[in-house]
């Protein structure tokens, strides 16, 4: 292996949904240690990235890498179970399943074991224990992302991607979720954060990507690019229309 | 008070392998998504397989057990692999009816293989031998039965509770793309799911066929019955399922001694499905979805020039055919345009509405015999029409709140019940003789009825083009779009219903008139509710949404069997293997053979063709994309 191996990397990414294209040409490289920020606009194409690179969608052109290996093309079930983690947008639980029945289906990783998934779990989030029996879909929305983070804290991940994972939640529980994200990070792990939310992504990252359009428009560590987010967000492109 | 005890024990014997089938059902629905209507047809198939497995020599036990355990879970993967995969997100109809034809492709390759005409037994396990309990004598058997009931459900309750695969099977159900994100095989567990739920209908099917004799079809419908409950279960509570199954059973065998209608002759047959009608309505009402976007662009709807044109075409073609026609083939294509005429009558409701009947040819039926009681006048061809109409009508209020497959289930159990209590009717269709049945205005030149039935279809045809421009037409397909966004417009989704319901089976009536007209007599078997898928699945398959897509569907009906002759037994076989292999090729191309011939020709405006698979969000994104770049 050799020293720049990336955790992740997209080469040349195009992608989109039948004749629509919504990615084009796109580079990204998460590095084996840190956080990646990945920012941008409501439809720059910050979740079909995330869908390639979780192997959901298969992009029409160019490649993605694991620790080095191409993996374009590969199952989401098959990726998983390699080594990466996906966490989507919205609360990723099944929420007609008790919390344990959630935990184990952690299990998929090879090596991963239950008890091993239940203990960590319960150590860091001991209101899991307390419901463990309880439908994950009765669960408070903070109390389900913890759950859905439980997954990223035990599976031990080559790498893990985190979709908008603040998206409805109080302020208070995103800043506790970010303060576990950046832990998970120092523990070794690299993160690919997607937000639209770019002020507290910019404090917890150490690399930013920002997306628009579908291309990435400007890389950077946080106070390189601090000036030009909002620039890039707001003025250098048309808005939306919604 | 004896025999109230021992009709309840038998009752919940079969009640016991009710409660298996419908389990099966209940677990591939949660895994697939896809009602299997040939649920029943695999049991069928698995009965067969066993009977011939004791004939090759095969001892009682193993074949048994080869069956449930090895042959029928095969026969769920093949199902899996070839059909279900291909259907992914498709519209009811489109999943409806391939699986509808998958059940008519194994009843037809089950009567080929082993010929109907010769009886077939097989005996029940360990035979003749038999223990009181309580005074009430039970065979062997029927101890087997109870003990696969009790033993079965909790270990596929087990399985699904402990083990990681069954945590996965649930998973699956719940969030099918995050499953796979975790690791968990959706693909996996779906096959899964099939195997399961096609080795508990062929349990079903084997501890069944000792009670009856071996027949491809009386079997099937005997599986079918445990539709019923699994909609008590609502298609996903299994315990439910299961209690539904032993009531079900309970009430049949209670029936045949304590009810008794007088001018219902059949009415304990149709116990399963007056049951499955109540469970419907009673069921909680199915929630609105919002946002569901329809995957499907359907095909252009010709203008009222074109219309017009097209339909002059047809009658001066339909003129031609009819005067150098042989005198032979003449009674052959009278009878196709009639049932032309019922299939038209799908265009708007299935095909324009979305709501999927299947009971169509029930409604004919309604109205040939309405007729033959009025007699061929004018006041006679209005009741043909006015008659079905009333009991569309009245079929679609008690169901009005229900949707898609349970509004399908409804109409079943109407044309499954009708078929029995009312076709086999003496008091309605007269002795075995049959019912006979006047030709409208008296044309009995087969020539000139011909003609008049080709001139009614094209009227009727360019009246439901004419429809589907109205108002009113626009209203059907919002309907079958997105009920939830017609009820925000302040839409009114009721009398659009109701008149779709009324509309369609008083077209369905007039087209049942105009064929009893050309056999001048109809009997018992002649509305069969099987007849009524096969009639939905030809029209699907050709193009529901097309009135030229009918109108070929009909006359491959017609033509097909004239091949018969030339063919042999096979002959029989080959619809159902045409119309199965059509079903197939349906997962492809949605809109049917004409749908996507019309697709293919070039259009006037260009239209951005709507990918499909993908969830309401990643629409939003390519809307705005789209517009921005």
């Amino acid at each position: 292996m050799t020293v720049l191996t990336a955790a992740l990397e997209l080469r040349g990414v195009n992608a989109g949904y039948g004749k629509v294209a919504v990615l084009h040409d796109v580079d990204l490289v998460v590095p084996e240690r840190g956080i990646v920020a990945l920012l941008g606009p409501n439809g720059a194409g910050k979740s079909t990235m995330l869908r390639v690179a979780s192997g959901r969608t298969e992009p029409t052109s160019g490649a993605v890498y694991l620790r080095g290996t191409d993996v374009t093309g590969r199952s989401p079930e098959r990726l998983a179970r390699t080594g990466l983690c996906s966490v989507p947008e919205g609360r990723a639980v099944f929420p007609n399943l008790s919390v344990v029945d959630n935990l184990r289906m952690w299990t998929y990783r090879p090596g991963v074991k239950r008890k091993d998934v239940e203990e960590q779990a319960y150590a860091r989030f001991p209101r899991l224990k307390e419901r463990r029996r309880q439908l994950a879909g009765k669960l408070s929305g903070g109390e389900q992302q913890m759950l859905a983070m439980s997954r990223a804290l035990t599976a031990n991940p080559d790498v893990l991607l985190l979709d908008e994972i603040s998206m409805g939640l109080a302020p208070v529980v995103t800043a506790e979720l970010f303060a576990l994200v950046r832990q998970i990070a120092d523990d070794g792990t690299p993160v690919l954060l997607v937000e639209q939310f770019a002020r507290t992504a910019l404090e917890v990252a150490d690399t930013v990507a920002v997306m628009s359009q579908g291309r990435i428009r400007v890389t950077g560590s946080p106070d390189e690019v601090r000036d030009s987010v909002l620039e890039t967000y707001l003025h250098a492109h048309p808005a939306p229309p919604v | 008070m004896d025999t109230l005890l021992a009709l309840t024990v038998a009752g919940l014997v079969t009640g016991c392998i009710y409660a298996l089938t419908a389990s099966g059902l209940v677990l591939t629905y949660t895994t697939s998504g896809i009602f299997n209507f040939a649920h029943g047809a695999i049991g069928m198939m698995a009965a067969y397989l066993d009977w011939q497995l004791i004939a090759w020599g095969v001892p009682v036990l193993p074949a048994f057990l080869l069956t449930v355990l090895v042959l029928s879970p095969l026969m769920g993967l093949l199902v899996e692999r070839l059909l279900v995969r291909r259907l992914g997100n498709a519209s009811l109809e489109v999943t409806l009816t391939v699986t509808v034809g998958l059940l008519l492709l194994l009843i037809a390759t089950a009567q080929t293989v082993w010929d109907a005409h010769t009886a077939r037994r097989v005996q029940p396990f360990f035979f003749g031998k038999t223990v009181t309990v309580g005074g009430v004598v039970l065979s062997y058997h029927q101890l087997i039965v109870i003990a696969a009931a009790v033993v079965v459900p909790l270990a596929l309750w087990a399985f699904l509770r402990w083990a990681r695969t069954g945590v996965a099977m649930r998973a699956v159900v719940d969030d099918r793309e995050l499953a796979a994100l975790t690791g968990a095989s959706p693909s996996t567990v779906g096959l899964l799911g099939w195997a399961l739920g096609s080795s508990l209908a062929g349990l079903a099917g084997v501890l069944l066929v000792s009670q009856v004799e071996l027949n491809a079809i009386t079997l099937t419908l005997l599986v079918i019955n445990g539709y019923a409950a699994a909609v008590m279960g609502r298609l996903s509570n299994l315990p439910l399922t299961i209690a539904g199954g032993l009531l079900l059973g309970v009430l049949q065998s209670l029936s045949i001694q304590y009810v008794s209608i007088g001018w219902l002759n059949q009415i304990q047959t149709s116990i399963p499905m007056i049951f499955l009608f109540v469970a419907l309505l009673v069921a909680p009402p199915t929630r609105l979805r919002v946002g569901q976007l329809a995957p499907l662009v359907a095909p252009r709807v010709p203008g009222a020039k074109r219309s017009l044109v097209a339909g002059a075409g047809f009658l001066a073609v339909a003129g031609i055919v009819t005067a150098v026609l042989p005198a032979g083939r003449v009674d052959a294509f009278t009878h196709g345009t009639a049932v032309a005429i019922i299939l038209l009558s799908l265009v708007p409701m299935v095909g324009y509405g979305s709501m999927v009947s299947l009971c169509q040819l029930t409604f004919a039926g309604i109205g040939c015999v309405a007729m033959a009681k009025v007699g061929g006048g004018p006041l006679g061809m209005l009741v043909a029409i006015l008659a079905p109409a009333a009991v569309g009508l009245l079929i679609a209020l008690p169901t009005m709140r229900l949707r898609g497959l349970y509004l399908s289930l409804a109409t079943l159990a109407f044309g499954y019940a009708m078929e029995d209590n009312f076709f086999q009717n003496p008091s309605v269709m007269g002795d075995y003789l049959g019912q006979k049945v006047p030709r409208p205005f008296g044309i009995d030149n087969p020539r000139a009825y011909l003609f008049f039935t080709a001139a009614t279809f094209a009227v009727c045809a360019v009246g439901v083009l004419a429809l589907r421009r109205s108002t009113y037409g626009r209203r059907l397909v919002a309907l079958g779009d997105s009920p939830a966004g017609c009820a925000t417009i302040g839409m009114s989704i009721r009398a659009t219903k109701l008149g779709i319901f009324a509309g369609s089976a008083g077209l369905a009536g007039l087209g049942g008139a105009l064929m009893g007209g050309q056999e001048g007599v109809v009997g018992y078997t002649d509305f069969p509710i099987l007849l009524s898928l096969t009639l939905l699945l030809m029209a699907v398959v050709w193009g529901v949404r097309t009135v030229s897509g009918v109108l070929l569907a009909a006359l491959l009906i017609e033509v097909v069997p004239m091949l018969n002759g030339h063919l042999g037994r096979i002959g029989d076989s080959v619809l159902p293997l045409l119309v199965g292999l059509g079903a197939v090729g349906l997962g492809k191309n949605q809109n049917g053979i004409v749908g996507a011939v019309l697709q293919k020709l070039p259009r006037r405006t260009p239209t951005l063709p709507l990918p499909r698979q993908h969830s309401e969000i990643d629409l939003r994104e390519e809307v705005l994309t789209s517009a921005q770049g």
